[in-house]
């Protein structure tokens, strides 16, 4: 009997203690984060997911759109009621924190802070073949990260600011509040002038679209430091200064003579995407591609139109603030190839047709290649008038403006500030420029950054409150109020640490 | 009653007893010895309420010497010695013994066992007296169940005080959501844990509800403790039927029904929605009008309602599609509606008189040591939804071996299969339940050909706002394919020895093989958004899933048990070691590039590579749980009990540091009655044990692989090539660990009147802490939330039940027992460990619906509150208001009284008549994110049942009930069903709305407009939210058993038995919608009560046949 007893709880020691292996179960499918760089190869696909992340529609991709160009003049919405009228707030200047788009926003632009960081925390772990792969690798990740934060200090003012992949509760804990806005604008001039010390091509070749390059790092610093110049208290001329010098250098990396080289449209001419040397810096969209292909020129179609695409469209398409469309000069080429008027009877109004992929390869369904353009030298070129008229060098200011309008196939400055028209509605050199970013960059996602860079919040409300609310749709002018120069910190945010993560004022 | 004084005389007087024994023997040796006289006995043996007992067993005693009752109960036997007792036995009955004293005819009533012996219950790897038990157990065998029901979940509704069961849905293929008592915890489940005939499962397998014995739910934290970390949601024991030695008897159930929609909701017929979308739309083109400055308020005459669709357009300077009416609707000069000709109610349409057929075969019986019962069931339901259905197969096999004295060997398998046609839930593009309500009644279903009408509604979306994307739900359900195949099969082999009489092993080794292919298909055929049937953009939106899972579960389990009495002190318990492994692999694929609907299959996809892709759920997961346990019961004098329990688990899913957790119990009892100063005062027709008890259970449903971070994957177009992009994934916490729910609890068995009543109460008070919680982390560390335990975090249930039974009758013809229970829990989230409050989104809407805060239940509802409704004066004093308000500011100047409603931060049209407003919280003049308070409670004030059971002659009767009171239900519906625009048809109750200062309606329901009213319709408020008390009758059957039919069958037959059941006749409830039971978010912790476009409850009209040979 006993010994029966025994080799019963033996048995049952037996199956107790043979248990320390089987409960280690390894995920099969996914490696661990720790310990994920051995080699090169893990680094590029490391670097690759910086590019993912900003291209999501919540970030920068070409989606983005309701987060700047709905939250200027240029568009809107009509519709207050879908998804709990919550976009319709950007437009509105009704915006609430709890607006999950916001935080969406938010978020997306973290998680590509986040992946930049952590591309840095490894690189330095891994053995490369050639030492210039590393600091071109480096090049890319510290320009996204400055690129996102430009994005984040603008749209928000302080924000968290990370340069660290963070790997542990207490650490994300510790980071938890906001970095006054001069100290992120000094981390972004850090990475980016960081991310010159390498031999990353100043324009990308074909095969490499969709990275960045040298002539995108100096045009971004360059504008940085332009917006420090023109929003920042402190060291005005030594920003201007520094924001011609990176400007320049990025001009000067340009393969073409002058911009009139380049007809408007092909800039936006899907064939010649990879070609055309205007373009610095893109998001990269597939012809035909089911998962990466872009519906920029199809979501924009309004009902009755196939002008952008073969995929017929059963509503108003994007609306364009009526506003927009009144700006643009008579016989300024890029009106009709920015926007056209839909006289479908669900329509009655004015749609975008920058975006146009109608090809075959696209087809019915509207599998567009449209690529979203980030940077282009059109941009750095108005950049360079802008902080000439800044440093009071007046004609030179104006020599780069009358590149952009000779190109537009419209008067030279002096001729056209003749006209009363013209003259009246852009009594100075500076208004002058921000008109003609407004007609030139329209629905690329500049113009909300150019009003906040141009005005201050006192002069924007009176810039808005001025405009005819007859040219804005059901959005209500007479909502927008200072407040409105920066977004609300997305509610949950604010409420992980309300001291720290200090709300704006006016939300 | 009777067992306690049976085995209380048996304890007092055992010396007694023996030595008594002892001199019969001798004597009646003796006598034997003495005088030999045969005699003829014949006799009648009949249950307590006189109902003969078939297949008995009388022996004359000390013989071998036997016959067996016949279908009447009649027996006849010779004795050899007329002195010698004669023994009867029959299962599940007292064994009776008398002695000949010359009677013609022997007339015995046997005893059902429960009564003799003491009831015996399962409480996890061990069975013991229900008079020993200490903790909260509640026992349910077979015959109390609702056997009609096509599942387990619904057999048991309102059977058990603190176990909710609601019946969620009515699809054929769903089962039901258990929750004992409450919800305690916040991110983890708060499902129970199933232990089928010892194997511990997440569900009920889908078992043949005819195939179970008994069910024991065990409630209390120290009953569930012995299942440790898997049992905070409370342990469903679940007990199949066995072979019993004796006589084979084979049954054969075969029943037919008729299932229909329990309730139809009422929606407007077409000419009540014209009306209204012809004033909404009216409504909005003025409100439009007026905000856009082209009329001010003052010059606004009714005359531009006269206005044209292209004078509107015109006017506005802008399509507005919400201030345009169709013509074929309205004529725009005398203002009259019109009809289209149809009037379809497509609820009707949606909606049938489904079929279904059961049967279920059964073999039991035993010989030689070796007991087996077969069962095999088929059972073919059709769903009150067109083209839904379910067919499943059960098959049971349980064996036991008596190879020796001392082995017993056996084995259980069992085997489901259920083929379903499924249909797609939520909203109403692709729920066919809520397009019934939201498609116009303007429209035909079937075209004169006789294939379904398509597209209709969306053709005019664009155009007139009504909903996009909504098709004809009969042509959705018809021409969507959801098909389910799942297989469940479980394999236990097991062996008992008796090392000694007072103790035995067991080891049991068992499988579990479940295996599910879920395919579906969405047609070329179906309207896409605004496009048409056969469109490009239908063509590219068609396309197939298939889902393959195959599951392997494996259970090895060692228990040592142990009986042995001292004395006055009885000993009991079990030990044991038991480890579990799970292994899942999921294989989800995608396919579209459809060119027709030739093959609705991922193999008819097309031919570019890309149309295929896989799904996120693709991927393999494996966990594994050891555990050691024990548990010690000790009796003193049968009066005084007490329970100690421990297990300690170890399981993978848990981060290395933290994968063990200890569960301990204690618990104890006292037999007051048992004590002789009891007695004394209270007599002996009563009993009552006082029982207490203290535990520690688990809660380990979160998932694989949770607290390690990995890498995900994507990708991203360099040039024109697509590369791979490597990220790091959500962040996670290493340290995660268990959450722990302590619970106490207290309560007495109380029985009077000689046991016809009996009340069991308990009181608990749970505390769950560490709880599982998805934590709100800051973005910048590229996650929003890490799942992890919250440290002093702490959620308290508390509450009641009491469960009443009462034999009223009990008479040779007739008898009536009614049953009632009810149960009170309160919810409260004591502290959560510094995590801010929790918001969740529990409708398809962006906004908040569920708050979780410190101080209040889990999941309350979180919205407006609203205030009142906009009238004359209000809209006076909204002028004067108005030049105080600074738009841009969103302010009131300091210190300004408002003398109107506060407007709304979320509207973008000015206040009008008949607009409802929101109450102000704070005060500062506006409502903004501020003015969200608590709006509702889901959870009940209280919850009960009761069930009625009686006979009379050979008729047998049973009903039951069950219900809810003071929960509110948020309808998730009402945005698109009451919201006043014409978008989509709307409930009845539209018809009581505000139209004019002199027909204000019911005072409650704010006016129509398209878009106008944003503040209402789009933000949740008061509005929506329901009352959702109900009585349910769940069952009523009606019996009726031929007797004496063995004598017309020559005995092949012994019994056959008619019934009639109707399954959720009637239901007593104010909510608006289908049911009150809704759950959209399926058990979701935080987001309870929500009603969204879910397959309604059906009733059914059933009748039945069960012959036993």
């Amino acid at each position: 009997m006993k010994t029966k007893v025994i080799i019963s709880l033996s048995i049952l020691l037996l199956i107790i203690t043979s248990c320390s292996d089987f409960l280690n179960e390894q995920n099969p499918n996914a490696i661990p984060s720790e310990g994920y760089f051995t080699s090169e190869i893990d680094v590029d696909k490391s670097v690759n997911s910086i590019y993912q992340a900003i291209r999501s529609n919540s970030c920068l991709g070409e989606g983005s759109d309701l987060y700047s160009e709905e939250r200027s003049d240029n568009a809107g919405r009509n519709d207050n009621q879908s998804n709990a009228g919550e976009p319709f707030q950007f437009t509105d200047f009704s915006l609430l924190p709890s607006n999950t788009y916001i935080k969406t926003h938010w978020t997306s632009l973290y998680s590509a802070v986040a992946r930049t960081n952590f591309v840095l925390s490894g690189i330095d772990n891994v053995t490369f073949s050639n030492e210039d792969q590393r600091a071109i690798y480096k090049s890319e990740a510290l320009f996204v990260r400055a690129l996102v934060y430009f994005h984040l200090v603008r749209k928000w003012g302080d924000v968290p600011m990370v340069t660290v992949y963070l790997t542990n509760y207490n650490d994300i804990l510790a980071n938890t509040f906001r970095v006054k806005k001069e100290l992120v604008y000094a981390q972004i001039v850090l990475d980016l002038q960081a991310a010159l010390n390498s031999n990353i091509p100043n324009i990308q070749p074909t095969g490499g679209k969709g990275r960045t390059c040298k002539a995108a790092i100096n045009g971004l610093l360059g504008q940085v430091y332009l917006t420090m110049g023109a929003t920042l208290a402190e060291n005005k001329p030594q920003n201007f200064q520094n924001a011609k010098k990176y400007l320049t250098d990025a001009y000067n990396m340009r393969t073409f003579t002058t911009l009139s080289a380049i007809p408007y449209s092909d800039v936006f001419n899907v064939d010649k995407k990879n070609t055309c040397p205007e373009i610095v810096f893109q998001i990269v969209y597939k012809q035909g591609d089911l998962n990466y292909y872009s519906s920029l020129a199809t979501r924009n179609q309004s009902k009755g139109e196939t002008i952008n695409s073969q995929k017929i469209s059963s509503g108003q398409g994007t609306f364009v603030n009526p506003d927009l469309v009144k700006e643009f000069e008579a016989n300024d080429i890029r009106k009709d190839f920015s926007v056209k008027y839909a006289n479908d009877p669900v329509a009655k109004a004015w749609f975008i047709t920058k975006y146009r992929d109608n090809s075959n390869g696209a087809g019915v369904n509207g599998f567009g290649g449209n690529d979203f353009i980030l940077m282009r030298f059109a941009d750095i070129i108005l950049m360079l008038a802008e902080v000439n008229l800044y440093l009071g060098n007046e004609p030179e200011a104006i020599q780069y403006l009358d590149q952009i309008r000779t190109r537009a196939g419209l008067s030279v400055y002096a001729i056209s500030n003749l006209n009363p028209v013209y003259h009246s509605k852009f009594p100075n050199l500076k208004l002058a420029i921000l008109h003609e970013r407004r007609a030139e960059l329209a629905f690329e996602n500049h113009r909300w950054y150019d009003l906040i860079r141009f005005f201050t919040a006192d002069e924007l409300a009176t810039y808005f409150k001025g405009k005819n609310q007859d040219d804005y749709g059901k959005s209500n002018l007479a909502n927008f109020g200072t407040k409105d120069i920066y977004y609300p910190i997305p509610f949950d945010e604010w409420k992980l640490d309300p001291e720290k993560m200090y709300q704006n004022p006016g939300y | 009653m009777m067992n306690q004084k049976n085995i209380k005389s048996g304890c007092r007087s055992q010396l007694l007893k023996v030595l008594f024994f002892a001199i019969c023997f001798i004597t009646v040796n003796v006598f034997t010895a003495i005088s030999q006289e045969k005699a003829k006995v014949a006799g009648v043996i009949v249950e307590e309420s006189g109902t003969p007992v078939i297949g008995a067993t009388v022996i004359e005693k000390g013989t071998s010497n036997g016959v067996v009752t016949d279908a009447n109960g009649n027996f006849k036997i010779e004795l050899n010695n007329k002195k010698n007792p004669i023994v009867i036995s029959y299962i599940g009955f007292q064994k009776e013994e008398v002695i000949y004293q010359g009677e013609a005819s022997l007339h015995i009533r046997m005893k059902e066992n429960s009564q003799a012996l003491g009831e015996v219950m399962v409480v996890g790897y061990q069975v013991m007296r229900k008079s020993d038990i200490t903790g909260s157990v509640a026992s349910i065998k077979s015959a109390e169940l609702n056997l009609t029901t096509p599942t387990l979940g619904q057999s048991l509704v309102g059977k058990v005080a603190g176990v909710q069961i609601s019946q969620v849905s009515g699809a054929p293929y769903k089962g039901t959501k258990i929750r004992v008592r409450g919800t305690s915890s916040v991110n983890a489940s708060s499902d129970p844990l199933y232990v089928i005939d010892g194997y511990p499962s997440n569900e009920d397998l889908f078992l043949n509800p005819d195939d179970i014995e008994s069910i024991e739910i065990l409630k209390d934290a120290a009953s569930a403790a012995i299942y440790g970390s898997r049992a905070s949601g409370g342990v469903i024991i679940i007990t199949t039927k066995r072979g019993k030695e004796g006589k084979m008897q084979i049954s054969y159930n075969y029943q037919f029904g008729i299932d229909q929609l329990s309730r139809k909701v009422d929606m407007l017929n077409a000419a009540e929605f014209t009306e209204l979308f012809v004033d909404a739309h009216n409504k909005d083109y003025k409100d439009e009008l007026i905000n856009r400055g082209k009329v001010s308020q003052a010059n606004w005459t009714d005359d531009y309602f006269k206005d044209n669709n292209d004078q509107r357009t015109a006017r506005l300077g802008i399509s507005s599609s919400g201030a345009k009416i169709p013509d074929f609707l309205y004529d725009f000069q005398t203002g009259q509606i019109k009809s289209t000709g149809y009037d379809t109610d497509w609820q009707e349409e949606l909606y049938r008189n489904a079929q279904n057929h059961r049967h279920n075969i059964s073999i039991v019986g035993g010989k030689n040591g070796i007991r087996y019962n077969l069962s095999g069931g088929y059972q073919d339901q059709e769903g009150i939804m067109l083209a839904t259905d379910q067919k499943r197969i059960n098959f049971r096999s349980n064996l036991d071996i008596d190879v020796n004295s001392k082995l017993t060997v056996g084995s259980n398998i069992s085997f489901t299969q259920t083929n379903n046609n499924e249909m797609s839930e939520g909203r109403f593009n692709a729920s066919p339940a809520m397009a019934a309500l939201v498609y116009l009644p303007i429209f035909k279903a079937y075209n004169e050909d006789g294939t379904p009408s398509k597209y209709e509604m969306s053709s005019y979306s664009s155009q007139y706002a009504f909903q996009s994307g909504i098709e004809n739900p009969v042509a959705y359900a018809l021409e969507t394919k959801a098909t389910r195949k799942t297989t469940r099969s479980t394999y236990n082999v097991f062996g008992q020895y008796k090392i000694l009489n007072s103790l035995s092993a067991k080891l049991s080794l068992g499988t579990y093989k479940y295996s599910d292919k879920y395919e579906s298909y969405l047609p070329t055929s179906i309207t896409n958004g605004t496009r048409p049937p056969y469109s490009s953009e239908s063509i590219a939106a068609a396309n197939a899933r298939s889902r393959m899972l195959l599951e392997e579960d494996y259970l090895s389990e060692f228990t040592l048990n142990f009986n042995q009495k001292v004395g006055n002190l009885s000993l009991s318990g079990v030990g044991g070691a038991s480890s579990q492994s799970n292994a899942r692999d999921i294989l989800d694929v995608n396919a579209n590039g459809f060119t027709d609907d030739k093959i609705p299959d991922v193999v008819g996809g097309g031919a570019d590579p890309s149309n295929f892709s896989r799904n996120g759920g693709t991927g393999k997961t494996a966990y594994s749980i050891v555990s050691a346990f024990g548990r010690l019961n000790t009796t003193y004098m049968d009066k005084y009990h007490l329970t100690a329990t421990f297990r300690g688990d170890g399981c993978s899913l848990f981060g290395p540091t933290n994968r063990w957790g200890y569960f301990p119990s204690i618990s104890g009892g006292w037999t007051v009655s048992k004590e002789g100063l009891y007695k004394k005062w209270f007599g002996d027709n009563s009993s009552l044990k006082l029982r207490a008890s203290w535990g520690l259970s688990g809660n380990n449903s979160i998932g694989t692989y949770n607290f390690q971070q990995v890498m995900g994957k994507g990708g991203v177009v360099i040039g024109n090539n697509v590369v791979t992009a490597m990220y790091p994934g959500a962040f996670r916490d290493i340290n995660l660990g268990w959450e722990s729910t302590s619970q106490s609890n207290a309560g007495f068995d109380l029985t009077i009147l000689n046991g016809k009543v009996s009340v069991i109460a308990n009181y608990y008070d749970s505390n769950t802490f560490d709880l599982l919680f998805e934590k709100s982390i800051t973005a910048v560390s590229g996650s929003t939330s890490m799942l992890t335990n919250l440290p002093d975090s702490r959620i308290n249930n508390r509450g009641f039940d009491v469960q009443i039974d009462a034999n009223l009758f009990k008479k040779k013809d007739w008898d009536l027992k009614i049953s009632g229970n009810i149960a009170v829990n309160r919810n409260k989230v004591i502290n959560l460990g510094g995590a801010s409050t929790i918001l969740t989104n529990g409708a398809e809407r962006s906004y908040k619906t569920h708050i979780t805060q410190e101080g209040q239940p889990i999941g309350m509802f979180y919205g407006f509150n609203v205030k009142g409704m906009i009238n004359e004066q209000d809209m006076i004093n909204l002028t004067d208001d108005d030049q105080y308000y600074n738009s841009s500011t969103k302010k009131f100047p300091a210190g300004y009284v408002l003398k109107g409603p506060a407007r709304s931060l979320s509207q973008t049209t000015k206040f009008q008549l008949g607009d409802l407003y929101f109450d102000d919280v704070n005060g500062d003049g506006v409502v903004d994110d501020n003015d969200k308070t608590i709006i509702g409670n889901p959870n009940p004030d209280f919850i009960f049942g009761f069930n009625l059971s009686g006979r009379y002659k050979n008729f047998d009767l049973a009903a039951s009930f069950n219900g809810s009171y003071g929960n509110d239900i948020l309808d998730g519906q009402c945005y698109y069903l009451f919201n006043m625009e014409g978008s989509g048809n709307q409930y009845q109750a539209v018809n009581e709305r505000y139209r004019t200062p002199e027909n204000p309606g019911n005072g409650e329901i704010y006016r129509a407009s398209r878009g106008g009213t944003q503040s209402n319709s789009t933000r949740l408020s008061s509005f929506y939210l329901e009352d959702g008390s109900f009585l349910r009758c769940t069952n009523i059957t009606i019996g009726y058993t031929l007797q004496n039919i063995a004598r017309f069958t020559n005995n092949s037959v012994s019994n056959i038995r008619f019934y009639a059941a109707l399954d959720n006749p009637f239901t007593f409830q104010k909510y608006r919608g289908y049911n009150p039971e809704v759950d959209y978010n399926n058990g979701s912790n935080l987001t309870p009560g929500v009603d969204y476009g879910k397959y309604p409850l059906m009733k059914a009209y059933n009748i039945g046949i069960k012959v036993t040979f």
